[in-house]
């Protein structure tokens, strides 16, 4: 994964995982601000998974050539963010 | 969680470039989704009151469903594409793009319709 890579893979690979880290901090800030606003606990718990999932792709972006721990990153950000969603959701139930 | 599934083993790695797009296409619709969650939030944060009853807090609920479902999806149309890369088969076909077009259109439509006819 040394030799040169004329589609600059990897690189757009970890630009992807940190554009993706950027849009969970846009919707962190959405929520925590949602959240406080309304004083809504749901709201709260949703933009620390927001947060969470920002963490999780930024870390994933550092780990694009070692391949084994990224699916579990990978995977462990689409729960979050499902996670996050369902609380939104009860959210806006609630408010 | 951190074991793997079976499938993560089977078949022979593929060319890791593939790996890649692949990961990179999750990443994608996993953005999508949390675009949409966002997308609610602002519904009922932006947007004012309609002047049907519940309708903004429901569209925004049909947002915040398709974001989480959307992230689930992704996982699952990442994990059949690795799959079948690895076991040299078809890709698997998924409809993901038409029905978040279609769910994101929709609610669109309502809200403009809705805010245009105050």
């Amino acid at each position: 994964m040394n030799r040169r890579d004329p589609g600059l893979q990897p690189e757009r690979t970890v630009l992807a995982w940190q554009r993706t880290s950027l849009s969970a901090v846009v919707t962190t800030a959405l929520l925590l601000r949602v959240g406080l606003e309304h004083q809504q606990p749901f709201g709260l718990a949703a933009g620390i998974c927001a947060l969470v999932v920002a963490v999780l792709a930024w870390t994933g972006g550092r780990m694009v050539l070692r391949p084994v721990a990224r699916r579990v990153v990978l995977k462990s950000a689409a729960l979050v963010t499902c996670l996050a969603g369902g609380l939104v959701i009860l959210f806006l139930l609630r408010v | 969680m951190t074991r793997a599934p079976r499938w993560y083993e089977e078949g022979e790695e593929p060319d890791y470039r593939f790996t890649l797009a692949n990961e990179r296409t999750f990443l994608a619709w996993l953005r999508t989704a949390l675009a949409l969650l966002a997308g609610a939030i602002a519904l009922i944060q932006l947007v004012p009151t309609f002047s049907v009853r519940g309708l903004r807090t429901g569209l925004a609920v049909v947002l915040a469903v398709a974001g989480t479902t959307l992230a689930a999806l992704a996982y699952q149309r990442w994990a059949r594409v690795q799959r079948a890369m690895r076991n040299n088969g078809p890709l698997p076909m998924h409809w993901l793009p038409t029905g978040v077009a279609v769910v994101a259109s929709l609610v669109g439509l309502v809200v403009v319709f809705v805010v245009l006819s105050r």
